[in-house]
């Protein structure tokens, strides 16, 4: 039972996904978004089996889970209350860049110059872009699962190939949370999502991959390739077509830019060292 | 009275100043390195490249404090991919905490030259007390100095950890949780 608790791929894959679909099947019995929580649940199971809930001092890891549950709480409130949400994408993103800043600060203010602005200016538009781009997916849920997987298995791979195993690990299992939400949007027709799943998601994951561009050593050209994620997933499919299609149609257009940039990173930073 | 006391002075300044002399740490004679299980298949070392600091040491009383700051991206393993992945997130997070140091707050060497060091190791901005156990001290004119004036101490000290300890987490327990520390020091006088 130890060995099988400490794989990478039970905890990363198995556990999250089981632990999502778990929460999914008792969430939408509930109604509403509650399907949502799924995602963040199967996230949570996978950092108590692997980092745990300690938050002195504060690490890069630590900030990233921390900022997940405030993402969680904002996307409650966003699902709860009638918001107007002209201005929302905005301030997700700004309020997602923020987020970025205190993530990267301990090394921004190392850096000088040009080097700053670049890293900083960057950081913070990746992690401001993946939370707005994300959430604006929530009332679209075969599009909106489809770029959490394509996102969550992309951030895992590129940081994992990255020389992060750790943040790898927190990205793929957000990609399989998704992938068990995915599930069920696909053929539990009632199944919504929400912006109770989408903004921790987005944060989430915006922030895993600036993580591990600035504290590993993934490229950033892999971030640039990973932002078009939510473009991608946004292609309007046809109606016509069956839910499942759908879901398979988004799924692939998502993964595109996803899978390029994780063989690029494969191709300069070779395979995993074990 | 007054020459008395400035000759008393002036007589013990020296001694005092003697007593406790300062040096610092030959960053070149100057390698800590370590030693964790891979696996439970065998033994992994690994060093680090660049370290500095100070020292104090009262040769008479067999006293002294010492300070050392290891960069630690300075790691190597003699493996680069390898090197990365220790200076990531997964353990020495050398991004985010740039430096690893140890602070003593007691030091006892014994006229057998070996002794004891007690201080604060700090890893990824965690600090833990820990106990140092010098195994060999010596001090002396470097003999490869041509004019034979440059003074310098060196000891080799070592201890154990648990990286866990340090919040080092990722991997256990299949990569070692403990870890052995061995200090290799030489410093030359100011």
């Amino acid at each position: 039972m130890q060995a099988l608790m400490t794989n990478p791929a039970i905890q990363s894959g198995v556990i999250p996904f089981a632990v999502a679909l778990l929460m999914g099947l008792l969430g939408r019995r509930l109604g509403w978004y509650w399907a949502g929580l799924a995602l963040l649940a199967g996230f949570v199971a996978t950092v108590y089996v692997t980092v745990g809930f300690q938050f002195q001092p504060w690490t890069s890891t630590r900030k990233i889970i921390a900022l997940g549950f405030g993402a969680a709480a904002l996307g409650l409130l966003l699902d709860v209350y009638p918001w107007s949400r002209r201005w929302l994408p905005v301030a997700l993103l700004f309020v997602a860049a923020v987020a970025a800043l205190w993530l990267i600060w301990p090394v921004l203010q190392r850096r000088e110059g040009t080097d700053a602005w670049l890293l900083g200016a960057g950081s913070l538009l990746y992690g401001g872009w993946c939370a707005a781009a994300m959430e604006s997916l929530r009332s679209r849920p075969v599009h909106a699962v489809a770029a959490a997987v394509a996102l969550g298995f992309g951030t895992g791979a590129v940081t994992l190939l990255g020389a992060s195993a750790l943040l790898g690990q927190l990205g793929l299992a957000l990609g399989a949370a998704a992938g068990a939400l995915g599930l069920l949007v696909t053929f539990l027709r009632n199944t919504e999502v929400g912006s109770l799943a989408m903004l921790p998601a987005g944060v989430l994951l915006g922030l895993i991959g600036v993580s591990g561009h600035v504290y590993a050593k993934a490229p950033w050209y892999s971030l640039a390739l990973l932002a078009l994620v939510p473009v991608c997933a946004r292609v309007p499919l046809s109606p016509q077509w069956s839910r499942w299609l759908q879901a398979a149609a988004a799924l692939l257009l998502a993964a595109a830019p996803a899978g390029i940039a994780a063989w690029l990173v494969w191709r300069v930073a070779g395979g995993v060292p074990l | 009275m007054r020459k008395y006391i400035i000759a008393m002075v002036v007589a013990v300044l020296p001694v005092s100043v003697m007593a406790a002399e300062s040096f610092t740490i030959d960053p070149l004679h100057t390698f800590p390195n370590f030693t964790i299980s891979h696996l439970g298949f065998s033994t992994m070392h690994g060093r680090f490249g660049k370290t500095s600091g100070k020292m104090s040491f009262d040769e008479a009383k067999g006293t002294g404090s010492v300070e050392v700051t290891i960069d630690a991206a300075s790691v190597n393993t003699g493996f680069v991919k390898r090197d990365d992945h220790l200076r990531s997130p997964d353990f020495l997070n050398a991004n985010e905490f740039p430096e690893i140091t140890f602070k003593s707050t007691k030091a006892m060497i014994k006229n057998d030259s070996m002794g004891t060091v007690e201080g604060d190791l700090t890893i990824a901005g965690v600090t833990k007390p820990v106990t140092l156990k010098v195994t060999r001290m010596h001090c002396g004119i470097n003999p490869m100095d041509p004019k034979k004036e440059q003074y310098r101490c060196g000891f080799d000290a070592e201890t154990s950890i648990k990286r866990s300890d340090f919040g080092v987490k990722f991997a256990l327990p299949a990569i070692g949780d403990e870890m052995n520390i061995a200090l290799e020091v030489e410093a030359v006088r100011d």
